[in-house]
């Protein structure tokens, strides 16, 4: 079965029931965290990088954590990943606790749901980029042709067919970035969630575009839910909901808040 | 750097140029210090080649003085002299003294000794003790011999000995064989300090009849003389026991003697004998320190000239000199010598630790050597930077492996002669100078080629467009020396071919297999490389058995053998190396130990091997045989003749019971089993086995007819026929060759019926006995009431023969199989610390994959087992093939290396591979390699994700 099939029958369904799960979705928590705190602890100094964050996130939303360098984004998005522990608060997904699981657990939870995607693409540089998008799904089981054909899907879906026997240093940076989006969304049923952490930070803002474009389109697409990270206002701008990471703490914005000057200058 | 004050003690350029170098060698050591495992592993393999190298040469340098010195001091005398005008005998004393190598000369007398001749008349006439005139009061006559009581310490280092070794003008030393036929003679015990009377006689031979009478010499006849010392001999190969005629005897002349002190006798006693024909000969005793002058290995040549000086001047004289023994221990010396090369193995994998160590350790600083390039360092100044760290490192290594070899090559000795070994210790400048420079010169081509690599901007540019000729060009080079190693392989053999017979190894059979050792293990070298690049593409290969085995992982690990970075296959090399050099050794050790074992067992020649006094054979056949447990026993016949003009010892055996008692193999018999060869030789009363060297020297075949002659030294002759062709007899040796193993001296033997020896020839007395056991479990006990017997010496002795020269070398340097065990040892230690080293170096470099791994969800498990897996697939295979390697390399190598594992090839040495110790040591090198890494694994898949993600990395 390819990825186009696999995904039509679901699309179709959606759009069957579109109207009525819209509604739905709307009131149905995905995500949420309470008082969540991180604190690093050095021979030199004690540095508390989140201090009590709270905030849900329902299925669907294409949520940004917007914050300058150093505000914990990134901190942020790997403790709702699993990668991190907090030192305080708690991350629930459908009411479960995230920390309440063993550490198999949280990482079978994260290979079946969450699709990650590197600022700094992270891909294995003796993959070729067909076994790149392979990857998640031959570590979830599946057989090598069942996972070669659902990629061939996908990387096609991203605009490399032509690059699919292509190594990492034969792609440019844009590329590469693709690559890492199909391989985040290669897993049989696709994740529900999408972490990508600053997708365009390291490209130049043409080739940034073009990649927020397809993440977004793919998010949109088939209704996950998206959380990414970035210190720009105008990637900012282009998600549903807004978070802003300040001094450890987390405060929801508006996309008109955006739009405000003082707002943004009292932001520097 | 801060300006200096003006005025200063030190002048201020040199304070300068000092704080720079200061600031130089912190730079240097906080960069040692900061890769202290890698630094370390470059020591340790530094050390443990440099160290291998240097006890090598320590030891064959102290060894020559050492042992040269000890054998010659262990000798009573090196030569005797004898002339036809013992008138001159002063004068040629007077020469030899003066001569620079000579320590001592002797005056010696030999004649008899009489016991119970005082009631005799003068004219009495002797015969053998059961046929004189009085049997029932017989005269005892025995061998005497005047000596200096100077000399008695010289000659007492043979000796075993009861009493007191000094002499006193009327004390004598008495053999023991000798003292209890006084007592049944005397019916009283002869014991030190007891009194006896006798005289100094001469035996003249009475020509009508064979009988001989004595004539007494005019001298204080009869004189009271006390026992001093009652002693034996350790029948060893001295010249005293040469001009005695007894060489290799047992008992030799020296065990049925009397010792005189010459100083017993005035000048007019002396004057007397010499007037009766009592000839003088003297007995020369050299220095230690000038014989081993020009080498251990011209000793004999520094004894033959001295031989020719003195018969140059003194044309009546002859010279008699120690050589064989002193040639036999010169080429003993000389083969365990040449058997150090077996170290090579061992030294060549720690060598390539260096390497690996070395370019580890480069590849993990590229990004230091770029930053270096870009901040705008020369190559040079880089190279420089990389210089001072390898002089410093080779510094501490030189220190280390210097005094370790020290201190090893002591201990490696033994215990016993630690203190003698450093009393003799030479250090080999040149040859230690030379190892360094060799290995140490490898490390840093090694270690300049790498870094050449990174360093320099043109060559990268040139290497993209030239890859291909560099490519090339390797490949030529390679095919190029492949090939002349092969020729130079086959001409070395060629030669060794015509040098070596199939019965003793010559000194120049040794050097051509030293020669040919080298070169194999170079051809193995280079083939190693081939087989590394095809178990490589196999490992690619087979991936249909990955998937079998390990389904969900195995395209992971399948993409990671495919790799060209980061990869276990670098192991591979390395691996087979060691694999393949580890196995090829200890394949050559349990070869060589199997063949030590075969031949004891061999040479012990039966169930039990029984030696006695001299004794009459029949009678204590019968005697052994009425002991519970034993079935059959068997003595030995011996005597001595001539075939032509060969000396010749002969053998006489019952062959049937020598069949049933005797240790055979199936060698034994040229085209013949022993079952065939003894039942012929039991049919035919004058049938004879020969070696097939005689045969074929003296053009003889089976069943042709052929005499022998001078039995006991007449001309009798008797015709033998030839019924079979012998290599080698159980218990008594080759039939071609000295056989100093069991103390067999005489180059051919001859097996033949002992009806002849016995019946014929009239012997009766031996001292040699073999016997069958009906339960080996029950050989202890047996042994025990045999030991009871008088006439018993020794059952099953630990040393057929103990005076064998190898086990006096031995003491000094480690025996053949002790060097392979050593080399083992090493080759082991090092592939350990190889593969955690470069296990911990590719898992390191593949931190950031293992975490991105862990990072899209696979399981820590998951990583691990595949980590596992394919460690276990290189290691697994590598040591298959490498071992295979190895055991092949053992087996083609058997011809040629022979000469450095064993002197005389008693039993075929064949390949023996202990397949549990080969199993163990794969078990043990798997065990002990994957422990190391599990906590490397651990490590790693507990890694710090977010840290290996980081974007600064």
């Amino acid at each position: 079965m390819t990825y186009n099939n696999l995904y039509k029958n679901q699309v179709d369904l959606t759009i069957l029931i579109s109207v009525l799960y819209y509604f739905i979705l709307m009131s149905t928590e995905f995500i949420r965290v309470e008082n969540l705190c991180k604190t690093y602890i050095s021979p030199a100094e004690r540095l508390e990088v989140l201090r009590g964050c709270s905030f849900t996130i329902f299925s669907g939303d294409v949520v940004c954590l917007l914050g300058v360098s150093g505000s914990g984004k990134t901190t942020l998005l790997n403790l709702i990943s699993g990668l991190d522990s907090p030192t305080s608060g708690e991350i629930y997904y459908d009411g479960v606790p995230l920390h309440s699981l063993t550490l198999d657990q949280i990482y079978d939870f994260r290979l079946k749901n969450i699709g990650f995607i590197f600022q700094d693409f992270h891909l294995l540089e003796h993959f070729t980029a067909l076994e790149n998008v392979m990857s998640p799904l031959l570590l979830q089981g599946h057989s090598e042709s069942f996972s070669r054909s659902v990629s061939f899907d996908l990387i096609s879906r991203v605009g490399l067919s032509d690059k699919v026997d292509s190594y990492p240093d034969q792609l440019s940076s844009g590329q590469k970035q693709r690559v890492a989006i199909a391989r985040s969304l290669a897993k049989v049923p696709l994740p529900r969630l999408l972490i990508a952490d600053e997708p365009t930070g390291t490209l130049d803002s043409r080739t940034g575009d073009s990649i927020m474009e397809l993440i977004l389109g793919l998010s949109s697409e088939h209704n996950l839910t998206t959380i990414f990270t970035t210190h720009e206002l105008f990637v900012a701008k282009l998600a549903s909901r807004i978070f802003l990471l300040r001094d450890g703490k987390i405060t929801s914005l508006s996309p008109s808040d955006l739009n405000n000057e003082s707002f943004i200058s009292s932001l520097v | 750097m801060t300006s200096l004050p003006s005025s200063s003690i030190v002048p201020s350029r040199l304070r300068y140029y000092f704080r720079r170098l200061f600031f130089h060698l912190t730079i240097i050591f906080k960069n040692i210090s900061s890769r202290k495992l890698n630094s370390l592993i470059v020591i340790f393999g530094l050390v443990f080649s440099l160290t291998s190298l240097f006890v090598s040469s320590i030891w064959i340098e102290t060894n020559k003085s050492l042992i040269s010195d000890q054998y010659i001091e262990s000798l009573d005398y090196e030569m005797y002299i004898t002339s036809y005008m013992p008138y001159r005998m002063n004068e040629i004393y007077e020469f030899v003294i003066s001569d620079p190598l000579v320590s001592h000369v002797d005056y010696i007398y030999q004649t008899e000794a009489l016991f119970n001749f005082e009631d005799k008349s003068p004219e009495y006439r002797f015969f053998p003790e059961n046929n004189q005139e009085d049997p029932s009061n017989p005269i005892s006559i025995t061998s005497a011999i005047l000596l200096p009581s100077s000399s008695i310490d010289r000659i007492g280092v043979n000796f075993n000995f009861e009493g007191n070794l000094s002499l006193r003008s009327n004390e004598i030393l008495i053999s023991d064989l000798e003292a209890r036929e006084l007592e049944r003679i005397y019916n009283r015990s002869i014991v030190p300090g007891t009194t006896i009377n006798l005289a100094v006689t001469k035996r003249i031979p009475y020509t009508d009849g064979g009988e001989v009478y004595l004539k007494y010499f005019d001298l204080n006849i009869y004189s009271n003389f006390t026992v001093s010392a009652i002693y034996t001999t350790n029948s060893a190969r001295t010249i005293l026991n040469k001009l005695l005629g007894g060489f290799g005897s047992s008992p030799s002349p020296l065990d049925d003697s009397i010792i005189f002190p010459l100083e017993a006798f005035s000048s007019s006693d002396l004057y007397t004998l010499e007037r009766n024909g009592l000839l003088p000969k003297l007995l020369v005793k050299t220095r230690a320190d000038k014989m081993r002058e020009n080498g251990i290995s011209l000793m004999v040549d520094s004894l033959a000239a001295l031989r020719d000086r003195v018969t140059a001047r003194f044309y009546f004289s002859n010279c008699i000199l120690l050589d064989d023994e002193i040639q036999s221990m010169v080429d003993e010396y000389g083969r365990i010598s040449k058997s150090l090369v077996l170290f090579i193995p061992s030294i060549i994998v720690s060598v390539l630790l260096v390497i690996v160590s070395s370019n580890i350790t480069i590849n993990q600083r590229r990004e230091e050597v770029g930053i270096l390039r870009v901040k705008g360092a020369l190559p040079y100044q880089i190279i420089l930077l990389f210089f001072s760290e390898f002089v410093v490192l080779s510094f501490i290594s030189l220190v280390i492996s210097f005094g370790l070899s020290i201190l090893l090559s002591g201990i490696l000795t033994g215990t016993a002669n630690f203190s003698l070994f450093y009393g003799y210790l030479q250090i080999p400048v040149s040859s230690i100078e030379l190892n360094t420079i060799i290995v140490l010169g490898i490390y840093l081509v090694s270690m300049f080629l790498k870094l050449y690599s990174f360093i320099s901007q043109e060559v990268k540019e040139s290497f993209i467009i030239s890859t291909r000729g560099r490519k090339a060009i390797n490949k030529s080079l390679f095919i190029f020396i492949f090939i002349l190693l092969i020729v130079g392989f086959i001409f070395e053999l060629l030669d060794f071919k015509e040098s070596t017979d199939n019965y003793s190894r010559s000194f120049s059979s040794m050097i051509l297999s030293v020669r040919l050792f080298l070169l194999f293990i170079g051809l193995c070298l280079i083939s190693l490389y081939l087989v590394a690049l095809i178990l490589n593409f196999i490992l690619i290969k087979i991936k249909p058995i990955y998937s079998l085995l390990l389904k969900k992982s195995s395209f992971f690990i399948h993409k990671n053998i495919q790799r060209p970075r980061k990869s276990f296959s670098s192991l591979t090399l390395f691996l087979l190396i060691a694999s393949s050099l580890l196995s090829f050794t200890l394949a050559l050790q349990t070869s060589l130990l199997k063949n030590i074992a075969d031949e004891q067992y061999y040479l012990q020649g039966a169930d039990l091997r029984i030696i006695s006094h001299s004794t009459n054979i029949s009678s204590f056949e019968e005697k052994i045989e009425r002991i519970n447990g034993i079935e059959q026993a068997m003595g030995i016949y011996s005597t001595t003749a001539k075939i032509a003009s060969l000396t010749i010892e002969l053998f006489g055996v019952d062959p049937l019971k020598y069949l049933d008692i005797g240790r055979w193999i199936d060698v034994s018999f040229v085209n013949s089993s022993a079952l065939e060869a003894l039942q012929k030789l039991d049919s035919d009363p004058f049938g004879i086995c020969i070696s097939d060297y005689l045969a074929e020297r003296l053009g003889f075949s089976i069943d042709q007819s052929i005499y022998i002659s001078d039995f006991f030294g007449r001309a009798s002759f008797l015709s033998f026929n030839i019924s079979s062709l012998i290599r080698s007899a159980p218990g008594l040796g080759f039939a071609h060759g000295v056989n100093s193993k069991v103390g067999r001296y005489v180059e051919e033997y001859i097996l033949l019926n002992k009806d002849i020896l016995s019946n014929y020839l009239g012997v009766s007395n031996g001292t040699l006995f073999f016997a069958s056991v009906s339960e080996p479990k029950k050989i202890e006990s047996i042994k025990e009431q045999l030991l009871q017997l008088d006439e018993v010496v020794s059952v099953n002795p630990e040393k057929i023969n103990p005076n064998y020269i190898g086990y006096f070398i031995l003491q000094f340097v480690p025996d053949v199989w002790a060097i392979l065990t050593i080399s083992v040892t090493f080759i082991l230690i090092i592939s350990v610390v190889y593969i955690f080293m470069s296990t911990n170096y590719i898992l390191q470099q593949r931190r950031e994959e293992y975490a991105l791994l862990l990072a899209l969800g696979a399981n820590p498990k998951k990583v691990r087992k595949m980590i596992f897996f394919e460690l276990n697939i290189y290691i697994l295979f590598t040591l298959f093939f490498g071992m295979f390697f190895g055991i092949l390399s053992a087996l083609g190598s058997l011809y040629f290396v022979k000469p450095l594992l064993i002197t005389q090839e008693i039993i075929p040495l064949r390949l023996h591979v202990n397949s549990i110790l080969m199993l163990l040591i794969i078990v043990v090198f798997l065990f002990t390699t994957l422990l190391s890494s599990l906590s490397i694994i651990r490590a790693q898949t507990k890694t710090d994700i977010i840290n290996e993600l980081r974007i600064e990395k």
